[in-house]
């Protein structure tokens, strides 16, 4: 920064006495000394490059250009050197390097901000914890508390170590790990993640895993190896840059010949110096910044302003999929419902009915036995079970008042001679009979999350067919898919049927998301040309098959990660075709126009830089 | 033993590439350069490593003389 201000207060002088008294002596040396002062860095980069025989970098090319136009003032102005306005093409050269080294300034304050940008993003684990150890607490890094000792945490921290609370209570903010904003008690024996920020009071914490192998670590991990899977645009920049830079130069090389041969067969040697100084304006041009920054910084901006939406991607090279994707797969349970049985209605009179069946339930330990007690309440204790009895596969029985109460399945009841209504519903139903007479029926099942229906509606919006995939039966699965509006349903499959009709899908030439929780479904997964494992980083499996985890335990997320991709595409694609299209434009003016200045051309060339970093940072805010 | 450096000035996506070829031709290195990070990641041998990273942050320089290396924790 201090030798661009000391370059242009050079370079001011220089300019004022070149233009009023055209004295070479006083202002070459000062045209000197700023050039000098502003690229001495270039130059020595340019110098250290060609040994290695790294030639076509952009600080050859502006020491090219630069020089160039010196030699060119010289050669062809000579006779108008010691006249006002003779160092022009001089001037020129110097403005290049100034303006190059203000356009490297502020593109380099403009990574640096991006960089600063994705990490605030990604800012869920502390620097510092404070552990207990002989009774005092320690502050320490917290790579360096081991599986088992104790850790405070106070309120307004983050957690370090996934481990579990053993003194206190507090209120966790979950939500860089789980996405719930609704802050959640935890006392002690809950357990904890790192990432959560604990608020309104201290507590101590037994770690259970060590920092690297903690849940914040984690997702850090897999955000930052996603940069390592480059974008397929993102290989063809860097390929093209390769061959760009050379091919410009050649072509500028062209430029500076060959029209002037033809052209001294007119004898016109003015003309010679004019297409030297054009080529010169396309050696400018050919430097491919504005490429090489953007569109990496694009991409991985996307991959920050997903994390930071409890969207993990593992690749840069998933945004292409997710957003050309037409097919949405969904697992049943633990995807589009909850994976917890829960009372969904009740026959009959539902306060005696949930009271006589919880009073027997709460006995037992079963999932349908946990939905009935939880749904009863405190009415499961308004009577006293005796002669509590599990028929396994069918139901229960006790006694109450002296009369029998049987709850289970049509089978139960039916043995026992009683009459009974059958339901209707695909969902499990428990008949309820006291005193031999069938008082009613309680169905029982898996919740759906409260956002699949919307989800779905709006991933239809977005033309995307969504279907089921599940291992239930076929009621209860046309049912779920009725609800949600899925489009086809798919039942009773084992775990490679799933993989088999993904493949069925892709060779329709349809292209996939399956959306699974990951536990036994890692080959369906691994299949589809997107796997996005449902609820956080915990099982290995999950992770290693999948190319997005989602730590949100909602399917909208899913429609966010949609809308992204087609953003961070999109952005990729106007920093691409808008850089090329403002570079083809300059070159040819460069070429068409006689004496095109210098300095505009690489305004030009640092501008377009800059104008697509601000752009890329558009992939970091997620709507 | 794998760690983790910051090279704040690393200037765009084809030097980081650059980088990363030229850090990788040292014996026994395993490096990945993450441009968008401002970040390197150096997998060594442990009892060679400090040697070699004597022989990284001379390589280093000579690529990217910008990018300096500095540690960061995990």
């Amino acid at each position: 920064m201090i030798s661009i201000i000391l370059a242009i207060t050079l370079f001011i002088p220089a300019v004022l006495l070149d233009r009023i008294s055209g004295l070479l002596w006083a202002y070459f040396p000062l045209y000197l000394a700023s050039y000098i002062t502003a690229g001495w860095m270039v130059v020595k980069k340019a110098a250290k490059n060609i040994v290695r025989g790294e030639i076509f970098d952009e600080n050859f090319l502006m020491l090219i250009a630069s020089v160039g136009a010196f030699v060119l003032n010289f050669v062809f102005s000579f006779d108008g050197l010691f006249s006002p306005g003779g160092g022009e093409e001089m001037m020129d050269g110097v403005l290049v390097m100034i303006l190059y080294q203000v356009g490297e300034y502020f593109q380099g304050r403009a990574v640096q901000r991006s960089r600063k940008n994705i990490r605030s993003l990604l800012s869920i684990r502390p620097d510092i914890a404070y552990v207990l150890r002989d009774g005092k607490t320690e502050a320490v890094y917290p790579d360096e508390i081991m599986p088992g000792e104790l850790f405070v945490v106070s309120p307004g921290e983050k957690v370090a170590l996934d481990g579990v609370i053993v003194s206190g209570s507090c209120y966790l903010d979950t939500s860089a790990v789980t996405g719930e904003s609704e802050p959640v008690f935890a006392s002690e024996g809950a357990s904890v993640l790192s990432g959560m920020i604990c608020f309104e009071s201290p507590v101590t914490i037994k770690a259970l895993k060590p920092f690297t192998e903690s849940t914040a670590s984690r997702m850090l991990k897999l955000v930052e190896e996603a940069a390592e899977k480059k974008a397929r645009h993102e290989q063809f920049i860097t390929r093209f840059a390769r061959v760009y830079t050379p091919i410009v130069c050649a072509l500028s090389l062209l430029v500076m010949i060959v029209p002037p041969t033809f052209l001294l067969l007119l004898n016109d040697v003015n003309v010679f110096s004019e297409w030297i100084y054009n080529g010169l304006c396309l050696l400018v041009i050919s430097c491919p910044c504005a490429l090489v920054i953007s569109v990496p910084l694009t991409f991985f901006g996307g991959i920050g302003g997903l994390a930071k939406n409890n969207i993990l991607l593992k690749g840069a090279d998933c945004f292409e999929s997710i957003a050309s994707c037409d097919v949405v797969a969904f697992d049943k349970t633990g995807t589009i419902t909850s994976g917890s049985f829960e009372v969904s209605s009740v026959d009959g009179d539902e306060d005696e009915v949930l009271s006589l069946a919880g009073c027997v339930e709460k006995h037992f330990s079963h999932p349908i036995a946990k939905s009935i007690t939880k749904r009863a309440g405190d009415a499961a204790d308004k009577y006293v079970a005796s002669d509590v009895k599990d028929f396994p596969g069918k139901g229960v029985s006790a006694v109450i008042n002296g009369k029998t109460i049987l709850a289970g399945n049509a089978l139960l009841l039916t043995e026992r001679g009683i009459e009974i209504k059958v339901s209707s519903s695909p969902f499990t139903a428990v008949y309820v009979a006291y005193d031999n007479k069938h008082i009613g029926t309680i169905i029982i099942s898996d919740r759906i999350k409260e956002d699949s229906a919307k989800a779905v509606a709006k991933l239809k919006e977005m033309n995307i067919t969504s279907i089921m995939l599940t291992g239930d039966r076929k009621e209860v699965a046309e049912a779920v898919s009725a609800e949600c509006g899925i489009e086809r349903t798919h039942y009773s499959l084992l775990p490679e049927d799933k993989t088999i009709i993904i493949k069925k899908y892709q060779s329709e030439g349809h292209k996939i998301i399956f959306a699974g929780d990951g536990i036994n479904d890692a080959p369906a997964l691994a299949t589809a040309d997107i796997g996005c494992a449902m609820g956080g980083v915990g099982s290995d499996a999950a992770i290693e098959a999948a190319d997005m985890v989602i730590m949100k335990d909602s399917l909208s997320t899913l429609v966010t990660a949609k809308k992204h991709s087609k953003k961070v595409i999109s952005v990729a694609l106007q920093n691409i075709i808008g850089s090329l299209v403002i570079k083809a434009a300059l070159m040819v003016m460069a070429i068409v126009i006689p004496s095109f200045p210098l300095w505009i051309a690489i305004i030009g060339d640092v501008g377009v830089c800059l104008v697509a970093i601000i752009n890329a940072m558009r992939t970091l805010s997620v709507k | 033993m794998t760690k983790m450096y910051e090279a704040e000035d690393l200037c765009c996506g084809v030097c980081a590439q650059r980088l990363e070829v030229a850090l990788n031709k040292i014996p026994d290195v395993e490096a990945k350069v993450f441009f968008a990070l401002g970040k390197v990641k150096i997998t060594a041998p442990d009892e060679k490593f400090d040697e070699i990273f004597k022989e990284v942050k001379r390589v280093a320089k000579i690529i990217e003389p910008d990018a300096k290396l500095k540690e960061i924790r995990s």
